[in-house]
């Protein structure tokens, strides 16, 4: 597979645009390669940006209440720069336990989000958050927010002549709530089995907004309106009594679905995402408004 | 003490693998090496009907594209195997499982025969898959035919076949009594049933191996093994060569734990390079890796005849081991394992039927404790469950039914110094001082379990070794024994170097050439620091009777007799050996061979002496459950062991904590998967999950105990596999109050045990 190295984004689009078939853009390379080696997509060309002058690719920046990161930042750079861990602070957490270090040492945010494999970590939980990619192609740019960009199974609305430029992640503010959950089952280090993440809004002991992402269990990443409606209105700690939860496991069953795999069927991960899901419910419920705003 | 004579922390040793800098037997591949690469079957039964091959021979580069019959241009014998010659070098024309090779590409480098191996296109008449222990059981198909015993092993001799049933390809018995008998008067009856999957050893080295044929017609061999001499015997009997003209090499290996036993690719690779007439080599990715033999799965079906007190009276167990679609291993590994399936419990009458089948699997090959841990598995669990129902702690419960010191087993044979009781007490006195943690999350339960198990020696085989004394009184030791890890070598200088007074710098080990070191059955089951330990006391022994004789040529002052050990005399070695040589003395070479005394057991299993020594563990483990989602994760695990003398404590300790890691994994997390076609689902480790460092307990401890005055070095690599799998399922029930039967032990199930727990 031979690599074409372009210096700028607009080189990169040309180089997609090309009338040549079967190129492909490179991140850090750690998706397309388990994929080349098992013979499932095997790219003829690849078009890296890695020696690109265009620094916003590398770079972090906080404008208004968005950080925009550039799509080249390895998962490594984003779980150790600090202006990520001042406002986005429980992005790090999220990350230390995607892969090891080793893969997040490459593996970049656009590559991770573009890949579009629902057993991932990351678009779950920036999903949830409400993150928006910034796209370049022949036509300028444009912006997807994350919650309209995935289709089905390692397949989205970006068009193959696409470059992602940046991602966009609203910071997290004051009175704001937000808890992702990992499920692996049998080890500690794994991709998750289930995850979902919980992102709400409180005012006044009670939900105002709620975005509730789930990972792992169908062909993409998705919000869950279902839920996100009966979560808002919620008081805290009534929201955990018996017949609210009672509630919330209905609405599960209903919103869930869940197919049998090689590691589980899909009757334990809808339970699975139900007992995840009230952790973080009860963990909301037990957080002091006051320690919430500071 | 042995080990304070180290003259470097044997820490060096395992710090050089772990950076990097062992030289392994990829690091030194021959000159001018070609690359052979398979073409496997997709399916996993039936007959090839044709191959075309023309597309992959045009493409520049190709060597060759083999079938077997085109490798049989070139061998006398297609075919081995250690208990049946059923293993056919290549697929013979039926494909017996998926994944199997069926043609071998040759080209000069390894992407041109991944290439042209993907040109390479098979055709099959499939025929039906058989793939569950049972199925296979009950299979009236034949999977093979006519297969012939191999003779290799003299307890595997008379080995055929069941008439009725050949897909039976060995059957054990063990017999003291009747139990019916004993169970129609008991107060209780239990019959429970376990189950164990597949798994894989998945050594981090990937197998290679690279043949090269030499212009006088002789072969070297380099690969990575653990049997070397085996591999030359079965290379020379397959290509009709003398022995002296195959020289078998190896580096260290980077992980052997039974998966590089007997031959494997060597006799592909051979035929290769006699085919195409340059060095041929193979080299497997991880993936590939997953269709060489696996830990074979079983269904064990035992019942117990008890009484008030839990005192066992009587117990039977059947054993189907799923065997896959060659013999391997097999044929020892039920024997084995059925001697072994009733425990360490002194019970009057055992029952004992033990049965290996052919199926469409992967072959059943060993791993790490050489079926052990799924018969340990079985009877440990049940004792457990047994206790449970009667309401009788698993402590008391064992010490009630333990075998006592100086026992003799259910088969006839003595335990000699090893003593089950010993063990059990010393893991009990550890935990004392050990509380179970509380977990500081309240949703989450911790419990702990026990388990303790026994286990023979591999069969009868042989080691042998050469000790040169060189003329300044140091040694250099030919010793076959496979370093991989282990630390064998460093065992085998200590032992050496105590026999012949000499310091650790003064000995060195020569291992990894069939030319100059003398043959040794291989660095498996447990064997090798005993059978050294015999040999190199033997060939001390030739060396002080040579050094004794040389010593008759000085005056009569110096002479020794035989009441003096030359190796004591202060500078009496270099004396003798210029009394008998001259000024700048000579090499003196001693000998030693060790074959254990076998007697074949009787009809019902009996025999006085069916192993040369007895291995014992026990292991505890501590888990913490999760009772909403069925996780597992273990706090503790500990392991004890009779290991006799402990030569090297420090390796002994780290071979027994590691074995028990490996088989926490394997007994939580690793499954080999089949689809219903008996295709593979899972090979490779991104798939295929063992455990990482997160994943092993917080607390790993693992200590020896022995006889007072037992001076002889028993098994240390296996012992700690055998409990750790049930003592988990202990755990699990005494944290959450369910039993687990089916390894691995998926946390789906446990949930599953738990819900149907709490509906009752
Ligand atoms: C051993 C291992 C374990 C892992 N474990 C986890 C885990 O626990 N959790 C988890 O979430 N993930 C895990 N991953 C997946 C890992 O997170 C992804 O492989 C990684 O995030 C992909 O990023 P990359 O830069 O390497 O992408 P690449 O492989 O380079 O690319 C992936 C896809 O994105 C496209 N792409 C790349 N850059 C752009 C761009 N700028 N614009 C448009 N398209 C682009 C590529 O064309 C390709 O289709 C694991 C991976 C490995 C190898």
């Amino acid at each position: 597979m031979p690599v074409v190295d372009v210096g700028s984004v607009h080189e990169a689009v040309e180089a997609l645009n090309a009338d040549v078939d079967g190129r492909r853009l490179i991140g850090g390379g750690t998706g397309l390669m388990l994929m080349a080696r098992s013979g499932f997509f095997v790219p003829e060309t690849l078009v890296s940006l890695r020696r690109a002058d265009d620094t916003d690719l590398l770079d972090i920046r906080l404008i208004g209440g968005v950080l925009r990161i550039g799509a080249l930042c390895t998962l490594r750079d984003l779980e150790l720069d600090p202006a990520v861990r001042r406002h986005v602070p429980t992005l790090a957490g999220v990350l230390h336990r995607v892969s090891s270090v080793r893969t997040r040492n490459v593996a970049t945010i656009a590559g991770c989000l573009a890949h579009g494999d629902p057993k991932m970590d990351l678009p779950t939980y920036l999903m949830a958050l409400g993150a928006e990619l910034v796209v370049a192609s022949t036509a300028g740019r444009r912006k997807i927010a994350l919650s309209d960009f995935f289709v089905g199974y390692y397949e989205t609305v970006l068009l193959s002549t696409e470059v992602i430029v940046a991602v966009d992640v609203p910071t997290i503010q004051p009175g704001q709530f937000t808890e992702y959950r990992k499920f692996t089952g049998t080890l500690v280090e794994d991709w998750p089995l289930v995850s979902l993440c919980l992102n709400l809004d409180e005012v006044e002991g009670a939900i105002d907004r709620a975005a509730v992402t789930v990972g792992a269990l169908g062909s993409k990443v998705k919000r869950l309106p279902q839920l996100e409606a009966w979560l808002r209105g919620q008081g805290k700690p009534e929201i955990t009594t018996a017949s609210n939860l009672k509630e919330l496991r209905e609405v599960v069953e209903s919103e869930i679905e869940a197919k049998d795999d090689n590691l589980a069927s899909g009757d334990y991960k809808r339970k699975i995402f139900h007992v995840e899901l009230v952790r973080a419910v009860r963990k909301w419920a037990a957080t002091q408004p006051t320690e919430a705003l500071r | 003490m042995t080990a304070q004579k180290l003259p470097r922390d044997w820490t060096s040793h395992a710090w050089e693998r772990a950076i990097g800098n062992i030289r392994y037997t990829d690091d030194d591949v021959p000159r001018g090496m070609t690359y052979a690469v398979l073409v496997r079957a997709t399916i996993a039964h039936g007959q090839i009907t044709s191959v075309e091959r023309d597309l992959a021979r045009e493409v520049p580069g190709v060597l060759g594209v083999f079938t077997f019959e085109d490798l049989m241009t070139v061998a006398r014998d297609g075919y081995h195997g250690t208990g049946y010659r059923d293993q056919p070098m290549i697929c013979d024309g039926i494909v017996r499982h998926y994944g199997e090779p069926v043609i071998v590409v040759v080209a000069t480098n390894q992407r041109i025969a991944e290439y042209a191996a993907g040109l390479v296109s098979v055709n099959y008449a499939q025929l039906p898959v058989v793939l569950g222990d049972r199925e296979a059981l009950a299979n009236p198909e034949a999977l093979h035919r006519d297969v012939e015993p191999s003779a290799d092993f003299i307890d595997l001799k008379g080995l055929k076949p069941l008439a009725n049933n050949p897909n039976i390809y060995v059957r054990s018995i063990l017999r003291t009594g009747d139990f019916d008998e004993v169970a129609k008067s008991a107060p209780h009856v239990f019959e429970h049933q376990f189950s164990t999957a597949s798994a894989s050893a998945a050594p981090l080295e990937t197998v290679s191996s690279y043949a090269v044929p030499n212009r006088d017609g002789s072969v070297e061999m380099l690969t990575q093994t653990q049997m070397p001499s085996y591999v030359r015997v079965q290379l020379a009997r397959m290509f009709g060569m003398t022995e002296s003209r195959i020289r078998v090499r190896h580096a260290p290996l980077g992980g052997g734990f039974g998966f590089k036993i007997y031959a494997r690719t060597e006799p592909i690779v051979m035929a290769c390079a006699l085919l195409v007439g340059r060095p041929v080599g193979i080299k497997f990715s991880m993936e590939e890796q997953f269709y060489l033999p696996h830990r074979r799965g079983t269904t064990t079906t035992i019942s117990s005849a008890v009484d008030e007190d839990g005192k066992i009276l009587a117990r039977r167990c059947f054993i189907i081991w799923n065997g896959g679609a060659y013999a391997d291993v097999g044929p020892r590994m039920v024997k084995k394992g059925g001697n072994v399936a009733a425990g360490p419990y002194e019970i009057p009458v055992v029952d004992i039927e033990s049965v290996g089948v052919y199926s469409n699997r992967i072959p059943g090959g060993a791993i790490r404790g050489f079926g052990i841990p799924q018969i340990v598995w079985a009877y440990e669990t049940h004792g457990d469950m047994i206790a449970d129902s009667l309401g009788i702690d698993p402590v008391t419960f064992r010490r009630r039914n333990l075998m006592k010191r100086n026992a003799v087993h259910h088969t006839g044979t003595p335990l000699g110094p090893c003593d089950p009781r010993l063990v059990f007490e010393r893991l009990i006195e550890e935990l004392q001082s050990r509380p179970l943690v509380e977990p500081d999350d309240p949703e989450l339960k911790a419990g702990r379990g026990l388990a303790i198990a026994l286990k023979a020696v591999m069969g009868p085989t042989t080691s042998t070794v050469k000790i040169m004394l060189n003329p300044d009184g140091s040694a250099t030791v030919h010793c076959g024994t496979v370093e991989m890890g282990q630390g064998s070598n460093i065992a085998m200088a200590q032992m050496v170097a105590d026999e012949l007074n000499l310091s650790l710098d003064e000995v060195k080990v020569v291992s990894g050439d069939t030319d100059s070191v003398p043959w040794d059955m291989g660095t498996a089951g447990s064997r090798s620091t005993n059978h050294m330990h015999k040999a190199i006391a033997q060939a001390a022994e030739d060396l002080r009777a040579q050094l004794r004789s040389l010593s008759a040529a000085m005056d009569t002052e110096s002479q020794i007799g035989d009441d003096v050990d030359p190796f004591k005399v202060k500078g009496g070695v270099i004396e003798y050996l210029r009394a008998g040589f001259g000024p700048m003395g000579a090499t003196l070479t001693g000998v030693g061979a060790f074959t254990p005394d076998y007697i074949p057991p009787d009809s019902n299993g009996q025999s006085e002496r069916i192993t040369e020594f007895w291995m014992c563990a026990a292991t505890s483990v501590d888990v913490i459950v999760d009772p909403l989602t069925g996780v597992v994760r273990l706090d503790q695990l500990l392991t004890i062991s009779d290991v006799g003398k402990a030569i090297n404590p420090e390796i002994v300790r780290t071979q027994l904590s590691g074995a028990s890691i490996m088989m926490a994994s394997i007994s939580l997390s690793e499954e080999i998967k089949y689809d219903e076609d008996g295709q593979v689902l899972n090979p490779g480790l991104a798939l295929y999950r063992i455990f990482g460092f997160e994943d092993s307990p917080n607390t790993v401890y693992a200590d020896m105990v022995r006889d007072e005055g037992d001076e002889v070095p028993r098994g240390v690599g296996e012992s700690g596999t055998f409990g750790v799998a049930p003592a988990i399922a202990s755990a699990i029930h005494d944290a959450v109050g369910v039993w687990m039967t089916d390894l691995p032990i998926k946390p789906e199930n446990v949930l599953k045990a738990i819900e149907e727990a709490t509906d009752e």
